[in-house]
Order: structure tokens, then sequence, then C-alpha cells
């Protein structure tokens, strides 16, 4: 019954550039299989942050201005504040630990998101393990004590950083690359592909595998957009969204493998490997801080995700 | 082509000359934020005691204030960016009819901005700032003051169309 | 949609003839696309906010703020007493030392405006005194003034380096040499007049003072070594060294006591309602730019450019071309904030690197503020000496031989502007 159908072009929006995973095994396989089923979809692309930043972004889906958006739970947290803890550093081990936390508890967090947000989480897109790169290797928290390292302007960010021991410094993210390179700061954290793709290590020559943090992106749908879908559209929709989950991340992990080896053939750099990190000195660190830093709700979110580690 | 001929008397009315003192007030107490801000975000990097991360969302959210509380001062005074191609083409009754027609759209639009301010504010309830947490629909208070004054502003502009322009001069900005 | 996009071209176009503010001019039409379109009610605005919403920005008052308290603390009539202790025995001295006066204040002000407006005053009338025609006077002095918004700090760099998310310090390194050439072609104009004009001499300065004079410049001399070594040596951002600056201007104007509490208040002033008329235009070319993102605007315009040739000579030409004939009507601030998202993406593809583009684009637009319908140096020229805009516009006539030489020099020869940037690392 394809007269069922109402035919609406949906925009979706994204910070990732076209040469990122995120991009040629996200957005993009999500428009062509849902365009395929020939249901009435149009999928229309902005990546690279053309609608805007993140967080501007996001107030853009809640309005209904924006259909489809990629947020890490950073940006959506002035909207939501639990979702800024699933950002905390260390709270997740791995990716794994990340989509077992989100497979078993998603659908009630979730829920409790889109009642405050009057918008929809379908599902999370791997990003990547976020990890230092600076001057100086980085192997156990006493070592981030001589290094200023630029931490995103958020507060998750910055508790981050205290959480570790890093001495922050507030860098706009226009005047990064700028900084780095005169010296402002001596390192910065991003995943390894996102590093790679903002040149960041054109001129940060060590890279330290501590993974402190699960980037994720959500995949997340205005409601208002939701409303004017047909049930067989959203269940298309859907249905991509979860099934691009398992392609996406054997396409970052396999980006960020092809950067690193990149990074370990070059004599001018060093990687750090995850082995040769003190994971256990960082872990207790954070744990210690966090512990005191959140309170109610986010204290219990926070403690039920590390009691599921 | 004209010459701006200077006229020192101003015609706006008198509570609007208040109203305009304290919007310009306010605009040149942002431009200090500004300063401060931007400023204590250097020596921030090296007295680490000073680290506050607030001072860069503070400055941003000046230069917003600024610009939206200054809207309706700079319509009263003759004083936003306009292009004068017209004033080649009209003379006289001509250009009354256009500047009247101006101010006719110009309160038009800074109408609509209100309203746009007014389904902000009630658009994000519980929202606040990340850093400062300050209620997003306190911020939006300043457009929606802004254009409200612009808008009062562009109609009693409609009822000065006859009268020659006066010349903005940003130096003298009072 | 692109024919609704026509519509809003038009209705833009519209209102700003009809002498509406450029900035509303914008919104206008954009709002009522956005409601049409079935957006939410706030979009307009919450689109202009959010454009304003950028930290690189925030050198746009801070800069306004140094020029305009360079200005009211008498920095810049040191700098014009300096330079004609200096050249004091040079055949049309007046004229270099405009141009020299002007090079010098160029490092502390980032837009023409503060330049023309405070050094016209003096300028203009000394140069009638002392026999030069009122017309070769004021088309020198607003010639002269393009420098500033050229040399770094500039503020249409800064703009224009937070629209194409190229380096701010890249972008200023570049100006440099273009800035000088600037400078040179007008003393080149100003000597081959000179030569044809046995009646204009030198103005003879009582040499005894160059000493004073000079101890005079030392202050200001060091504005932009500081600000150059402190973004070199990573001691601030771009950004944040307008913030320096003023800091700069507070110290200067203590040492030497012209700093008033009243002298500060109106220089806040001054500077709060220039910035706010700069930010409606900001904020509301953000919303024209956004609707214009949605339609994909930019891969039409690369697909039409492409089309007639993959060139990017001819690209450049004809970017010059059109980009001198919209400076002549639009706004330099506003077209750098709706062309770059459109013509940068084309410019990038066709290997033409951005800073040079920011470059070349900034040049092209600055020489419209001397134009008129709307020229805004050509009305305060004609405003802070009370002369008619026409008898202005004259003067500056053949000065804009030069000045689009230079254009066309820079146009040409993109290792002249890459050169510094490269040189110094960004
Ligand atoms: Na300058
Ligand atoms: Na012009």
């Amino acid at each position: 019954a394809e007269g069922e159908n109402p035919t609406l072009t949906l925009k979706i929006g994204s910070s990732q550039p076209e040469t990122q995973p995120n991009f040629y095994c996200g957005m993009k396989l999500l428009k062509e299989r849902v365009e395929a089923q020939n249901l009435g979809l149009t999928i229309d692309m902005f990546p690279n942050s053309q609608l805007g930043p993140d967080a501007e972004r996001f107030a853009s889906v809640q309005t209904g201005d924006i259909d489809i958006d990629l947020q890490g739970g950073s940006a959506m947290s002035t909207a939501f504040p639990k979702i800024g803890v699933l950002d905390a550093a260390y709270a997740f081990n791995d990716i794994d630990h990340f989509f077992a936390w989100i497979d078993k508890n998603g659908q009630a967090f979730f829920t409790e998101f889109n009642t405050a947000t009057d918008t929809t989480i379908v599902d999370a897109w791997y990003f990547g393990m976020r990890t230092f790169t600076a001057t100086k290797p980085i192997r156990k928290p006493e070592d981030l004590a001589s290094l200023k390292i630029r931490f995103p302007n958020t507060p998750q960010f910055l508790a981050n950083a205290k959480a570790l021991g890093a001495n922050a410094v507030a860098i706009a993210v226009e005047e990064l690359y700028l900084a780095l390179q005169q010296g402002i700061a001596q390192g910065q954290e991003n995943p390894v592909t996102a590093t790679h793709a903002q040149k960041f290590d054109e001129i940060l020559k060590v890279a330290s595998l501590n993974n402190h943090q699960v980037g994720a992106h959500f995949v997340v749908v205005s409601d208002k957009t939701l409303d004017r879908m047909s049930q067989p559209q959203k269940d298309a929709l859907f249905t991509a969204i979860h099934d691009i989950r398992a392609e996406n991340r054997r396409c970052v992990d396999d980006e960020t493998e092809k950067v690193l080896d990149g990074w370990r053939a070059d004599p001018a750099r060093t990687v750090v490997e995850v082995d040769q990190i003190d994971r256990n000195a960082f872990i207790t660190k954070a744990e210690a801080f966090f512990n005191t830093h959140y309170t109610g709700e986010n204290l219990e979110l926070y403690k039920s995700i590390r009691a599921s580690a | 082509m004209t010459t701006p001929t200077p006229t020192p008397e101003r015609r706006e009315p008198a509570f609007l000359r208040v109203w305009g003192s304290v919007e310009l007030t306010i605009a040149s107490l942002t431009v200090v934020v500004i300063f401060v801000s931007v400023l204590w975000q250097v020596a921030s990097r090296y007295v680490p005691a000073l680290n506050w991360q607030g001072v860069s969302e503070l400055a941003n959210y000046s230069l917003i204030v600024l610009t939206f509380v200054t809207v309706g001062y700079l319509v009263g005074n003759n004083g936003h960016i306009t292009i004068q191609i017209i004033d080649y083409l009209a003379r006289g009754r001509a250009m009354t009819v256009v500047k009247a027609v101006s101010a006719v759209c110009t309160a038009a639009i800074c109408a609509l901005m209100v309203w746009e301010a007014y389904a902000l504010i009630r658009a994000y309830p519980g929202r606040r700032t990340a850093a400062l947490e300050i209620p997003i629909g306190v911020l939006y208070a300043f457009p929606l003051a802004g254009f409200a004054s612009g808008t009062v502003r562009a109609i009693v502009r409609i009822f000065l169309a006859g009268r020659p322009d006066e010349f903005f001069d940003a130096a003298e900005a009072r | 949609m692109i024919l609704e996009l026509w519509m809003i071209g038009v209705a833009v176009t519209v209102l700003m003839i009809l002498r509406v503010p450029v900035g509303l001019a914008f919104i206008g039409p954009c709002l009522w696309w956005a409601l049409a379109d079935g957006n939410s009610s706030g979009f307009a605005l919450k689109t202009t906010f959010d454009g304003l919403n950028s930290f690189p920005l925030l050198a746009v008052p801070l800069f306004i703020l140094v020029g305009v308290m360079a200005n009211r603390l008498g920095i810049a009539d040191r700098l014009y007493d300096f330079g004609l202790a200096v050249l004091g025995r040079i055949r049309g001295n007046l004229a270099y030392v405009n141009i020299g006066t002007a090079v010098g204040f160029s490092w502390m002000s980032g837009s023409a405006l503060a330049d023309v407006a405070g050094l016209g005053k003096i300028e203009v009338p000394h140069m009638v005194k002392a026999g030069y025609p009122y017309r070769f006077a004021a088309g020198l002095t607003a010639s002269s003034s393009l420098i500033s918004p050229v040399m770094p700090p500039s503020i249409p760099a800064v703009i224009y380096a937070a629209t194409a998310a190229v380096s701010t310090g890249a972008l200023f390194a570049a100006s440099i040499i273009p800035a000088l050439l600037m400078a040179a072609g007008l003393c080149v104009y100003v000597y081959i007049w000179t030569t044809r004009r046995p009646d204009v001499t030198s103005v003879p300065f009582d040499r005894t003072r160059l000493r004073a004079a000079a101890i005079g410049t030392i202050g200001p001399a060091f504005v932009p070594v500081i600000l150059l070594g402190g973004i070199l040596s990573g001691t601030f951002t771009p950004t944040e060294a307008a913030s320096v600056a003023v800091l700069l201007m507070i110290v200067l104007g203590l040492v030497y006591r012209t700093l008033t509490v009243k002298i500060m208040i109106q220089s806040l002033r001054e500077t709060a309602v220039i910035t706010g008329g700069i930010g409606l235009i900001l904020g509301s070319a953000a919303l024209l730019g956004l609707i214009m993102t949605r339609a994909h605007v930019s891969s039409s315009v690369a697909e039409l450019v492409t089309s007639v040739s993959s060139d990017p000579w001819i690209f450049m030409i004809m970017v010059n071309v059109v980009l001198l004939v919209l400076g002549t009507v639009v706004d330099a601030t506003a077209a750098i904030l709706v062309l770059v998202p459109v013509l940068l993406p084309v410019a990038v593809s066709l290997g033409v690197d951005p800073v040079y583009f920011g470059v070349v684009m900034i040049i092209n637009l600055m020489i419209g503020l001397l134009t008129p319908p709307v020229g805004s140096v050509l009305f305060v020229t004609a405003s802070v000496t009370g002369r008619p805009v026409e008898e202005v516009f004259h003067g500056i006539v053949p000065f804009l031989v030069p000045l689009v030489a230079v254009l066309i020099l820079v146009t040409a020869l993109p290792g002249l502007v890459l050169w510094l940037p490269h040189l110094l690392g960004f």
C-alpha cells in the first residue's frame, strides 16, 4: 500500500566529515538502504557540521527542524543531564561493554530521555575510543602533570580531565590546530580517526592508546518527524539504523588500524600501545573522582555502569 | 549624491531616549565582559588558580547579547548598515514614501522576530547553557527586548518619514 | 527549491533597495521561507542567535575597540607627527606621510573606518592648507585607509577565517605582503603625481622635534611587536591577541595620560554600536547561509562554474569580476558571510588555496568600500571633511588604478600571499 506512506525528505546531520567512517559506513549506508525500500523516504545528508555545531543541532532535532542527527552524549546533556554520565572517563571498559549496556538498559534509559527531550534515540554507532595524542608519551596519570591538554569545553569533558589528573586548557576548536602548533597546548584527546582527519597528528607525534572514553554517536530522531511517518517507514528506518551498527563498527576499527599502522611505521612517531599503559591506575583514579563528583541519579547511573563492567 | 547633514536635535520621544541609554549601557558592559573574559582565558593558562570553565561561554553570550540589545537603538538612530542606492532615484515626496515603506517593513520584520523570541523561550523551558547553566530563556529575552524596541522605533519612524535623515555618527553614540 | 531561493534573493534585494537595514533584509524573507517550509516558529531567530556563537568572532568587537581607542588616545596623531619629522624634506612629503601613517595605524586597527574617521580629520585639512587639491587629499586618505583592514589585525580576515574554518593566524600572515604592496602602489601613484605638480612642495618640519616625535611612537611601535610575538611564541591565540591589544591601549593611555573615564565610556559606546551593526549582519547571514546549505546551493554553483571551465585561473578571474561588481553595492561583511560557504568549496575543489582565496576576496571587497552607491569609507570621508560625496569620489578614482593593479598582482602570484605564512610555519 504505497499510498499509505507519505513522501518525506529527511534531513540527517552530523559533525563528521565525508572522509570519516561515520559518513561512508553510516549516514551514507542509511540513505542507500532506506531509499532502496521505495517507501517514499528520501534522506538528505548534511555531514561536516553543515547544519551547525552539535549542541545547536540537537536543539533543532527537538523542534523538528532537523529530522535525524548523530550526537555524542555531552552535547545532549544540556537537555538531559544524565546522558553526560555515559561520557565519563573509564565508565565503560570498552566498546563491547558499552553495547552490552545499551542492549540491556538502553530501552528504559532512552524512554526516560524521550520524555525529557521529545526525541528518540534509536541506537548508538561507534565513533572510536578517545585517546591522548601529545608531544610526550602518557603511560600513567603522573605523565599528565607536565602537559597542557586540550579537552572540549563542556562540563563532562572537563570533569574527565580532572578525573584523569590532566591539566586541561580551554581552546576553541577553531583555534586548536594553531594552538597545538604554537605550543599553547601540548596535547589533545580524540579518537584516532578524528585526530587524523583534523590533522592534529601533523603536530603531535606521540599517540598513547589509553582509551579513556568510548566515543559513540547516538542516532537520534525527532518525534515531530516520527509523527509524520507511517509505521512501515519507521520500521524501515529503525531496522536500517540497527543493522548498520555492526558494519559501522568494523569500518571504524579498520580505519583506526589503518591510521595506527601508518603511525607505527613512521620512525618520527611513537605509539604507546594499550598494554604499555597503566590502565588500572587511570581507572582507579577516575572512579575515586566520579564517586564523589556525581550525586543523586547521576551517581546511581555511574555506579550501575561500573558494576556491570 | 547627498551629503549627510548633521542635525543636532534628536527627534525620538523622551522615553525612547531613556530606553536607548539603557540599551547602550548594557551593550557597553558586554564589551567590557568580552574584553575581561578573553583576557581571563589567556591569564588562566599561566595562573591555574584562575581556571574557570565559564569564561568562553560568558564572552560568546556577551557578543550575542550585544548584538540583539542594540537592534532597537540602531533602528531608532539610523545606525544600521543600509544600502542607500535609492537615494539617487527618489527625491522629495517619493523619498518620503520610500522611507515610510522601509519603516513599515522594518517594523514588521522586528515584530516577527519578537514572536520568534517568544516561541523560543517557550520551546526550551528546562534547557540551560552548558557551563554557566544560564536558563536559555533568559538569553532569548535579549532578542525579545531588542526586537520589541526595534518594532516600536520603526513605527515611530513611519511618522517621521517626511523629515530629512539624521546622520549616524558612532563616535557620538549616547 | 531553487525557484524558492530566487524568490528569497529577489525579496532580500528589494528590501535592501528600500533601505531596510541589511541584517533585517536578510532575516525577513528567510523567516517567511522557514515558516512556509514547515520549520518551527523560532527557526530564524535561533539560527541568527547560533550564528553569533563563535569564539573567533570575539575578535571583532575587541579589534574595533583597539582602533577606536588608538584614535581617541592620540596615537594616530603621534604616528602622523613622526612621519612628518622623518619625511621633512621629500617633495610631496605630506602625501607619503599620509600613506606611512596609514601603514603604522594599520597594525593597530582592523577596519578602514577607524582609520579614515580619525586620520581624515587631521590629514585632509593639513594637506589642503599646504596647497594640495582637496580631491587628491581626500582620495588619498580614503584609499590609504584600506591598508588597515588588510594588514593584521583585520576584522574581515577574522570573519573570513571563522566562516571558512581556516587559521586566523595564517590569514593574518598572508595579508602582510599584500597590505605593503597596497602602500607601495599608492606611493608610486603619489610619486608620479608630484613630479607633474611642481606647485606642491614639501612642508618643512622642525628637525629638532624628530627626537621627541620618535620617542612618541615607541609605545605604539611595541603594539604589533607584542601581538605578533605573542601569537608566534604560543603565548596567546590570534583571537586572544585582540584582548591583549586592548590591554596595551589602556597601558598606553595611562602612560600618555590621555585616558580618561569619559574617553573610556565613549570608546565602549562607539564599539558597542559598531559591533551591534556588524553583529546583526553576522547572525542574519548565518540564517541565509543555512537556508542555502539546506538547498545544496554550493554544489549547484560548483556544477555551474565547472561547466564554464575547470581552470582555477579562469575561476579566479570570474571571482574577481563578480566581487568587484558586488563590492560596489554589497556590504563587505555580508558578502564574506554569504559568498564564502558557496564559493570556497568550489575554489578548493579546483585546487585554490583557501588562505590565498581569502586574501583576494578581502582586497576585492575593501576596494568596494571606496565606490558608490554603497561605500562606507567614501561616506565617512565626505562626512569628516564636510564636502560632497561626489567630490570625494572624483578624488578616489585615480587611486583605484594602483589598488586594482595590486589586486591583479596578488591574484596572479599566489606565492606573494602564501610565502610568509609558510615561512612562519602556519
Ligand atoms: Na589592520
Ligand atoms: Na561600494
